[in-house]
């Protein structure tokens, strides 16, 4: 036995990362495009070639630290194929965040990806912040299909923010992530007064402009 | 720099125990690992390690095997040490003991301890098997941490309590005890004065519930005391707390006892061989569904005996006539293959339908089952075959297509026929029970999320307003269960047996949802004493997967069919669901063959003897090749939506 000083019965220290803020975060797009990819990868650090198809939904959760803030994401990884377009609403409603995911060597899932903005606009509060993210950018020297102005573009229009992401290399998917929690507490403060976010997204479009840096580090 | 965690406990020898997805063996592999309690800056840990991770920097290839023959992606990225670490980290577990929200500890008898850990989010990790002691000892360290109760319905759960002051906060008034989002109540209480009448309740009983496990409350109370307090508060209710699992609360229509039934050998060679007749024919049918029902059939014999079993060939076939059928089949499935493969490229620019279907096949075809054996490996030729299969199913019913979850139900099928026209036809004769699943409305789907729900309501009151009240009324949770008939929840001997047993009809209609009733029984005092919520729940039921007891939940299934079956005071609506009352409106001999014999009005029908493959009970129309529309067809009317016949139920 290890005869080490314990804290009494009841675990009296503090538990860390208590009174973490919560945000329901939900994952949409085209069947094949890398949703369960990127969260496995947010969350577990893991890539499979091979991840099976969501069947349903899956739930996972991962605590990030923003600006000192604890952000614990709630995130619901939704079945892409059409089919089960139906089932989506169940999981969208009363999310604070959407990561629109499309596949940058497909248009199709691009196009798809417009009709999931579009749906998520029109059905969920103006406060609801998406990104719209283009993964398996590792692929882009070989079969890019969607090019990133044009993605920037259609994202600049409609408030968005843009990031390409690998979920196989884990290029730009802490970033992603850390963004929507800055996202969150940024719109903490301004959500009274602005009915739509644009200008706030609007802003991430131009990388220098916005300190993403400072939420890295610390 | 960070300081060195302190090492509170640590014991060897403690495995994880996976699923082999092998055809050819049933035997779990275990991956060996350490257990620590750990006092680290940020918390207290619980942390298991596997034993090959340490030793993999210099890896030997016999780790290698050993990860190979489990069933992890052997492919080609496998092959470098660090992906290799990557896999084996997969396993590892770490969480802060705070996160705990309770655990559940092995039965008395079984061999040796183990432990499921179980947290606040709802995430469940697999059983940490101490095969060599030391789980009791963890415990006692624990105990140091955390305020531990065993749970008062489930001896084998354990509930660490915490405090959570808006429990107590909460007035009755909003526990909305009587609002239900699914329709109005009075209408309901019309419909069903009695079910709905005691969900009210025993949302009161919810409620009590949750209040009095407050440790404030309970920590020093005696269980029996609670149980006590219970019966007080509510003058006049009936609340039993039997330690049987099952049926300890307010509900005043008893089912009689749940009886214990036994399961038995599958069926093996001799036996099927006995069971034809000179020319091949099955003599006694229903006699040899009961046997496959009571124990499934050999894995060397399921070849044949599925073709059955899926109308693949009729059970009054012979040797000769299979042999024509089987011929016939074979045309049939390259004439249909053939349509897709001699689509040029020319013309498929200009089919974007078939692009589309091709797109989502291959993709789920690159990612289907590849830890099995059969589909292993970078360029399994075996893949292709999936892939041709569903392509050619999309020409047999170009209205369906392909969707979602079809891979999931082909390559159990593939992986016992190993032959691509047989494992072809197989497939749609699954696919003709299931279709409804797939359409389009999802129609099938929610009629069965429905059903749930109903029997539910009516053989376990208490779970089910719980359910009610913690926003899973729906029974969501329970889509990927019925999607695909729980083929990701089992390992592949287990989804085979599953699957033929199903195929039986037996005992009833419906029976998988007897089944999602049973694994959801063996799950309610987890969910009730964890007071998971919708996220918690889901996340619960997706993590419980390969740690479901087929043998108990496929007994516990039929007990509650029994209990159904005697109880006289089961509604109509109930029995209809699992077949047990025949509609007035027209005579139908027997129920329906058909597990899913809902709207089937709508559905594309396409030419071929199908239609006889459907009931393949009743008996055989002549020449099997005249593919008539049976007048029996006789599913519309037994939809039990709207049942008008008011429930004659009282609350005496």
């Amino acid at each position: 036995m290890s005869g080490l000083q314990r804290p009494p019965p009841g675990g009296g220290s503090g538990r860390p990362g208590g009174g973490a803020q919560q945000m329901k975060l939900v994952l949409l797009g085209d069947q094949g495009v890398g949703k369960s990819s990127l969260a496995l990868r947010f969350v577990r650090g893991d890539f499979r070639e091979d991840q099976e198809a969501t069947i349903g939904a899956a739930f996972l959760t991962q605590t990030v630290n923003v600006q000192g803030k604890n952000i614990k994401f709630d995130i619901w990884d939704t079945a892409g194929q059409e089919r089960y377009h139906s089932l989506a609403p169940m999981y969208y409603r009363g999310a604070q965040a959407a990561i629109v995911v499309y596949d940058i060597t497909s248009t199709h899932s691009f196009e798809q990806a417009h009709s999931w903005v579009k749906e998520l606009q029109k059905e969920t509060g103006p406060d609801v912040i998406i990104a719209l993210a283009g993964n398996k950018v590792d692929m882009a020297a070989e079969t890019r299909a969607v090019m990133k102005e044009e993605a920037e573009k259609y994202a600049m229009e409609h408030g968005l923010f843009h990031l390409e992401t690998s979920a196989k290399t884990g290029y730009n998917v802490q970033n992603l992530f850390q963004t929507l929690a800055q996202e969150i507490i940024r719109n903490d403060y301004v959500v009274t007064q602005t009915r739509h976010r644009i200008v706030t997204t609007a802003d991430l479009l131009g990388e220098q402009s916005y300190p993403r840096r400072r939420t890295c580090c610390s | 720099m960070a300081a060195q965690p302190q090492m509170l406990f640590e014991k060897d020898s403690v495995f994880i125990h996976i699923n082999v997805n092998s055809h050819t063996s049933d035997k779990d592999a275990y991956i060996p690992g350490k257990v620590y309690l750990l006092h680290k800056e940020e918390g207290h840990f619980i942390e298991w390690k596997a034993e090959d991770v340490v030793s993999l920097d210099n890896h030997s290839d016999q780790d290698w095997a050993f990860i190979g023959s489990v069933g992890y992606k052997p492919d080609r990225e496998a092959e470098t040490g660090s992906t290799k670490i990557d896999l084996q980290k997969k396993y590892n577990i770490s969480f802060d003991i705070f996160d705990l929200k309770s655990f559940k500890r092995s039965a008395p008898n079984h061999g040796w301890a183990y432990i499921i850990f179980i947290l606040k989010d709802g995430t469940t990790y697999p059983a940490l098997h101490f095969h060599t002691g030391g789980s009791k000892a963890l415990l006692k360290e624990l105990e140091n941490f955390l305020h531990i109760k065993r749970s008062a319905n489930d001896s084998r759960l354990f509930i660490i309590q915490d405090h959570d002051p808006d429990m107590l906060s909460k007035s009755f008034d909003e526990l909305q005890l009587f609002s239900d989002s699914s329709g109005d109540l009075v209408s309901k209480f019309i419909k069903d004065p009695y079910t709905t009448t005691l969900g009210g309740f025993s949302k009161v009983t919810n409620f009590l519930r949750d209040v009095l496990m407050q440790p404030e409350v309970s920590v020093s109370r005696p269980r029996e005391e609670v149980a006590e307090l219970l019966q007080e508060d509510i003058p006049g209710m009936e609340i039993s707390h039997q330690d049987e699992p099952g049926f300890e609360v307010v509900t005043k229509t008893r089912l009689p006892k749940r009886p214990d039934v036994s399961r038995a050998t599958p069926l093996a060679s001799e036996v099927w061989s006995k069971h034809m007749d000179t020319d091949g024919r099955i003599k006694d049918v229903d006699q040899i569904k009961e046997v496959i029902f009571r124990g499934g059939i050999d894995a060397t014999i399921r070849i044949e005996v599925w073709k059955f079993l899926l109308g693949y060939y009729d059970w009054s076939s012979t040797y000769k006539s299979r042999t024509e059928e089987r011929k016939r089949k074979v045309d049939d499935y390259f004439r249909m293959k053939l349509q897709w493969k001699t689509i040029s490229l020319e013309q498929e620019k200009r089919f974007s339908l078939l692009r589309e279907r091709k797109g989502l096949i291959e993709k789920d075809v690159t990612r289907t089952d590849r830890t099995h054996k059969f589909f292993e490996g970078e360029g399994n030729p075996n893949l292709q075959v999936l892939n041709d299969i569903l392509m050619t199913y999309c020409m047999y019913n170009f209205d369906l297509g392909y969707v979602q979850g079809m891979s999931d139900l082909l390559s159990p099928i593939l992986v016992v026929m190993e032959n691509e026209v047989d494992a072809f036809w197989c497939f749609a004769g699954l696919m003709d029970r299931v279709y409804t699943n797939f359409e389009m409305d999802q129609k099938g789907m929610k009629l069965q999320l429905s059903q749930i729900h109903q029997l539910m309501q009516f053989v376990d009151t208490e779970l089910c307003s719980y359910l009610e009240s913690h926003e899973s009324g729906n029974f969501y949770f329970c889509f990927r269960w019925l999607l695909i008939l729980f083929k990701r929840e089992f390992n592949f001997p287990d989804v085979q047996r599953l699957w033929e047993v199903l195929w039986t009809e037996k005992p009833c209609k419906n029976f998988h949802l007897l089944i999602c009733l049973a694994i959801l029984d063996s799950e309610k005092s987890t969910l009730i004493e964890n007071k998971f919520g919708f996220t918690e729940i889901l996340k619960h039921i997706n993590d419980i997967c390969f740690a479901i007891n087929l043998d108990e939940s496929l007994k516990k299934a039929e007990g509650i069919f029994e209990q159904l079956k005697q109880c006289k005071k089961t509604p109509s609506h109930v029995k209809e669901i699992i077949g047990l009352q025949v509609t007035p409106t027209r005579s139908i001999p027997k129920s329906s063959s058909m597990p899913n014999t809902f709207g089937r009005e709508g559905s594309p029908r396409l030419d071929l003897p199908i239609h006889l493959r459907e009931n393949n009970t009743s008996a055989p129309s002549s020449g099997s090749g005249t593919a008539v529309t049976t007048p029996e067809d006789s599913s519309i009317e037994i939809l039990p939506e709207n049942t008008e016949q008011s429930v004659t139920l009282v609350c005496n």
